[in-house]
């Protein structure tokens, strides 16, 4: 088990040290320049910036979000099916359809719902 | 872990992060001169390092002199191998003479070497550090650390479960640890053929005698395989979305909420687009199903619509043209990583950079036969129509490995370079057309895509022999084409390559048109 995993630990480890020197590589060498006022705005084009930063967004965003966690969900029971399925036969193909028929039946309802839907 | 798995998983280890790292670097410059030459520009020339002539005269010189002298002797320490003598004493003469040549060539005035625009991410690398380190005072400091972060190290470590090439078997000596062992000269490459031929069946893995060591050419062989990539493919949606969260500004934010959301719904569609190659090769081990290819065909032959919808969502995951809404400049002007800086912002750039060179292992590994080559197995080549064999060569063990790994790397390139090219063929697609494209077209695809693979499996399997062998003779001629395919491909490169460029001028104006029946208008130099 852990001399499995161990080159796996060992390139965590080596990936590590190089992420962590990349991102403090900046901040360390780079220009110290003392801050104003100006510079410390939030960057949108020159134009002054009005209202809260954090915007009522659509809630598009939030469908979308839903409906990964169920398919992605539905995504890993397929996989083990996968493995199987030249030992499985036609038994693993006939129950796997009747799954996939309900996840489809799902997928048409989003769809029918307008849960796809990002033209207006 | 012993110390010789020790020692191979360090130099594993140190050559896939060397490529990586190394080749981000180079894909920016082949992105700008892939770029230019679209457009008919001059592309990347400006970085120039300055060089007194004298000084490369005498590296020149130096150099080609040193090494050659090294070369022979080593050629003198194998005397007692004559053709290795040969070999050594001709590259010996080879190198020197060529540093001689490269010495009495260089001019002795300042050179400016250009290395046709490869030293602009050097410049770059120079410019992110010396940056002003940016942190917006208002916004979340631990999330707007982390971004970075958590985006370009998933990038870092997924290709640890690619096979880069086929196993290779260490001949171990026996007794003594591994320094006594390498000090007396009793570790070496299993390539006597005899020997090897019977440890080493053509497929399957090695079997294990006591002196054999295999050593798989993968960072970590999990059993997980694919899942571990998909695992750390996911976990970089997660930077995006915290880096656009945390930096206190709209367009940021709303461009974090265009990647997460864009990269979770192709992300559906790109587990699902595999599933059919997982049910053929029944495993999600990466050497299984590059061990499949090579014993059937290619992966693109058996799944060629599973490779189309996964080149779509491969590229849709790296946010890249056409799917660049997130950091769409003429909208959002950066999208997540506007309030970035210096070096932290380049850690996105080299985590997308990254991502395109996992995505296209990925590719070549379950579509494009991996370290596989049409025809050539364990055990050498074997040009075989199903059961009748045309012609069978030997090759050593050593020769066979190193072939695989220059295969596995060459075909990389290649579709880095495919994929690389796309960003200039397609112009960007509206948002709404990216989630339509991905819920109501690849979605639905990938499903179809899955019960079709299940069906035609079943009826394979309980085949007849008669339709068992037809198959087996589709599947050599699917590998005759690609080895067909290759060696036109590669005649009409050098053909290219050795063809004269023709000068080509399109009248598009009618005032061109006028100007050149009255026999041409005045250029300027500035014109160029």
């Amino acid at each position: 088990m852990l001399a499995t995993y161990a080159p796996l630990f060992l390139l965590f480890a080596v990936a590590a040290v190089l992420v962590l020197g990349l991102f403090f590589a900046t901040p360390l060498l780079g220009a110290k320049v003392p801050p104003n006022a100006e510079k410390m705005l939030p960057f949108e084009c020159g134009a002054e910036t009005t209202g809260s930063r954090h915007v009522k967004l659509s809630v598009k965003f939030y469908m979308t979000a839903i409906l990964f966690v169920v398919f992605d969900v539905e995504a890993i029971f397929i996989y083990p099916w996968a493995i199987q399925f030249r030992t499985l036969g036609w038994v693993g193909l006939a129950t796997m359809t009747g799954f996939l028929a309900t996840l489809a039946l799902a997928l048409v309802y989003c769809w029918k719902k307008g849960a796809l839907e990002w033209e207006h | 872990m012993d110390s010789v798995s020790f020692v191979f998983a360090l130099l594993k280890i140190a050559l896939i992060l060397g490529f990586l790292v190394t080749l981000t670097a180079v894909l920016t410059w082949v992105e700008r001169r892939q770029c230019a030459l679209i457009q008919d520009r001059v592309g990347p020339n400006r970085a120039v390092v300055y060089v007194p002539g004298l000084a490369l005269k005498l590296l020149a010189g130096g150099g080609g002199l040193g090494l050659g002298a090294a070369l022979a002797a080593a050629g003198m320490a194998l005397r007692e191998h004559p053709k290795a003598m040969v070999v050594c004493f001709a590259a010996a003469a080879v190198v020197a003479l060529a540093g001689v040549v490269g010495a009495v060539r260089v001019p002795s005035g300042t050179v400016g070497i250009r290395l046709a625009g490869m030293l602009h991410p050097v410049a770059d690398g120079i410019k992110f550090i010396t940056k002003e380190d940016f942190v917006p005072p208002n916004g979340d400091r631990l999330l707007h650390a982390l971004g970075p972060i958590i985006a370009l190290f998933p990038a870092l470590v997924t290709l640890a479960v690619v096979p880069f090439g086929d196993t290779l078997a260490v001949q171990l000596g026996a007794g003594g640890n591994l320094w006594s062992r390498l000090a007396h000269g009793r570790i070496g490459w299993a390539d006597s053929l005899r020997h090897y031929h019977a440890a080493v069946p053509r497929f399957g893995m090695p079997t294990l005698s006591p002196d054999l060591l295999p050593v798989p050419l993968q960072i970590v062989d999990l059993d997980v395989g694919i899942l571990y990539i998909f695992a750390l493919a996911g976990t970089g949606i997660i930077g995006a979305a915290v880096a656009g969260w945390s930096s206190d500004n709209k367009y940021a934010l709303l461009g974090g909420l265009r990647a997460a959301s864009q990269m979770v719904s192709y992300e559906v569609a790109m587990g699902l687009s595999l599933v059919g190659a997982f049910m053929i090769s029944s495993s999600l081990r990466l050497d299984d199903i590059v061990r499949w290819q090579s014993e059937h065909t290619w992966g693109i032959f058996v799944q060629p619509f599973a490779f189309v919808l996964f080149l779509a969502t491969a590229v849709a995951e790296q946010k890249r043209t056409p799917f660049d809404a997130p950091e769409g400049e003429s909208e959002i002007v950066a999208g997540y990583f506007l309030e970035y800086s210096g070096m932290k912002f380049s850690m996105f750039m080299m985590g997308e950079y990254m991502e395109l060179i996992v995505s296209s292992a990925l590719l070549v590994t379950i579509f494009l036969g991996g370290y596989a080559i049409p025809f050539v197995h364990r055990d050498g080549i074997t040009l075989a129509f199903g059961d009748r064999v045309l012609w069978q060569a030997a090759l050593p063990h050593v020769a066979l490995v190193a072939l695989s790994v220059l295969v596995f790397f060459g075909k990389l390139l290649a579709v880095c370079f495919l994929q690389l090219f796309i960003r200039w063929t397609v112009p960007r697609f509206r948002y709404d057309q990216v989630m339509r494209l991905g819920w109501r077209r690849l979605l639905p695809a990938a499903l179809v895509n899955m019960m079709l693979t299940g069906a035609a499996l079943i009826a394979v399997d309980h085949a007849s022999a008669g339709i068992d062998q037809a198959l087996r003779i589709a599947a050599d001629v699917c590998n005759a084409v690609v080895v067909l395919g290759f060696a036109y491909g590669g005649v009409a490169f050098v053909r290219f390559l050795a063809s004269r460029p023709k000068p080509q001028q399109e009248l598009l104006s009618t005032s061109a048109q006028r100007a050149h029946a009255q026999g041409g208008a005045h250029t300027s130099p500035m014109q160029a």
